[in-house]
């Protein structure tokens, strides 16, 4: 073997080697090195590795794994649920974006060109969320699968679920349509959920949120909010109320109320400033009975009002999903 | 033509992956290396790609048929690979099987010739 064959073969050696898991790598190179040496024995080092294929090939026969992420039992609906995650994020941003350019008078450029980013980054965010969910419940499957396979017989195929035990798709899709929006409004435009007076020409407002702290808030806010969005996945593509369903919901609610108490109990949720700016903007007296309202209506009252109301709608989906798991999901 | 060209040739290779395991157990009664198996094959006019080969003995072994053993003295490091005695009742088995079918399959396509 000259010196050129050699480093062919060694090349082809690390392309190959580099393709397959690491604990496959040290034995491949050694059976590689051996086979490439006998077959070139009797023929020019170019014949041998041409027929051997490329090394990606040779590799991918090597491979154990599947090599997919998302596989074709769930692609329909992963391709789906992306297409509906895709529109409301783009719409959203969109919409932000143009008000946002409305509301600002002067660089349009500026503004335009933070448009296109946030779409960009929207459209990125919004790909890798559902494909971080699909890929969960992909490895999911494949564990669930294997223990099923053991033995299978036809008593094991579920029952077509009784009307009552089947989870509405437009529910599901209604679900993921709102947390997709509500998302992606509070990431690119929380200055929407404001209080707004028109005075004379200029639009003013007021921001609920304490946006002062808005990077500190966000990311819990989002990540609670993609919590919920798995668990409407799920429900989506098992279609029926089973036990995944039910363990899903119960961890995806009881996060629910402990993101919420961090929310709005630990980190400084909404403006401070909010009842003392509304005061001014409306130029409210202590008569009025918006004035009223407002001091009944403090931040603290706010914050337990709210905690109270997810405390009860979280509590209230366990109940309902426990129930009809419990009476019409027994089958599987 | 291409096209007929290329259906033949996947359904052909389609027929032989069949028999690949076959033939290789068929050659392993007693130890050889990898090269020395496509060689004895080729001999006999079964040929086989690498790149089928390699991975075909690992899982071949995996499954208790082969079992495998580095040579590290001699010129270089050769991997042995030989039929285990689960590999042989299997053998045996499948060597039932592939005259049974040879035979049924016989029968069928020789209905056209009569």
């Amino acid at each position: 073997m000259t010196d050129s064959e050699r480093e062919y073969m060694e090349r082809y050696i690390y392309e190959a080697v580099r393709k397959v898991p690491k604990r496959q790598r040290k034995e491949m190179e050694m059976e590689l090195r051996e086979l490439i040496e006998d077959m070139s024995e009797t023929r020019p080092m170019e014949e041998v590795l041409l027929k051997m294929g490329s090394p990606k090939d040779f590799a991918k026969q090597y491979r154990e794994d599947s090599g997919y992420i998302i596989g074709p039992e769930y692609y329909d609906d992963y391709l789906w649920v992306m297409k509906v995650v895709l529109i409301c994020v783009e719409s959203s941003v969109l919409l932000s974006g143009i008000i946002e350019i409305l509301l600002h008078e002067g660089i349009y450029v500026e503004l335009f060109g933070k448009l296109t980013g946030n779409l960009i980054l929207a459209g990125i965010a919004a790909v890798g969320a559902v494909t971080l969910i699909f890929a969960v419940l992909q490895r999911r499957k494949i564990r669930v699968e294997i223990n099923e396979k053991k033995k299978w017989s036809p008593e094991k195929l579920s029952p077509i679920p009784v009307k009552k035990a089947r989870i509405s798709r437009g529910d599901s899709i209604a679900g993921i349509v709102f947390l997709v929006l509500f998302s992606a409004l509070l990431a690119f435009a929380p200055q929407l959920f404001s209080a707004y007076s028109v005075k004379g020409e200029e639009l003013q407002y007021v921001s609920i949120f304490n946006l002062e702290k808005w990077e500190l808030i966000l990311p819990v806010f989002l990540l609670s909010l993609f919590i919920s969005l798995t668990d409407e996945v799920i429900r989506l593509v098992v279609g029926r109320y089973c036990q995944i369903v039910m363990i899903s919901n119960l961890i995806a609610n009881t996060l629910q109320i402990l993101f919420a108490v961090i929310l709005l109990k630990v980190l400084p949720f909404w403006n401070p400033e909010f009842p003392e700016k509304v005061k001014t903007m409306y130029q409210l007296t202590a008569e009025d009975r918006g004035f009223q309202f407002l001091l009944k209506w403090n931040l603290e009252f706010l914050s337990n009002l709210f905690l109270v109301l997810i405390c009860i709608t979280a509590l209230g989906e366990i109940a309902v999903t426990v129930y009809k798991t419990l009476r019409y999901g027994k089958s599987s | 033509m291409e096209d007929e060209k290329e259906t033949l040739s996947n359904l052909v290779s389609e027929l032989r992956r069949g028999t690949l395991i076959l033939s290789v157990l068929s050659q392993l009664k007693d130890a050889k290396y990898g090269y020395a198996l496509v060689q004895s094959l080729e001999e006999k006019n079964v040929g086989i790609d690498p790149n089928t080969l390699y991975p075909l003995l690992r899982r071949l072994e995996k499954q208790g048929l082969l079992n495998s053993q580095w040579e590290l003295e001699g010129s270089k490091p050769r991997k042995y690979y030989k039929r285990t005695i689960q590999g042989d009742k299997i053998y045996k088995a499948l060597k039932q099987h592939w005259t049974e079918l040879t035979e049924n399959m016989e029968r069928l396509v020789g209905e056209d010739a009569r």
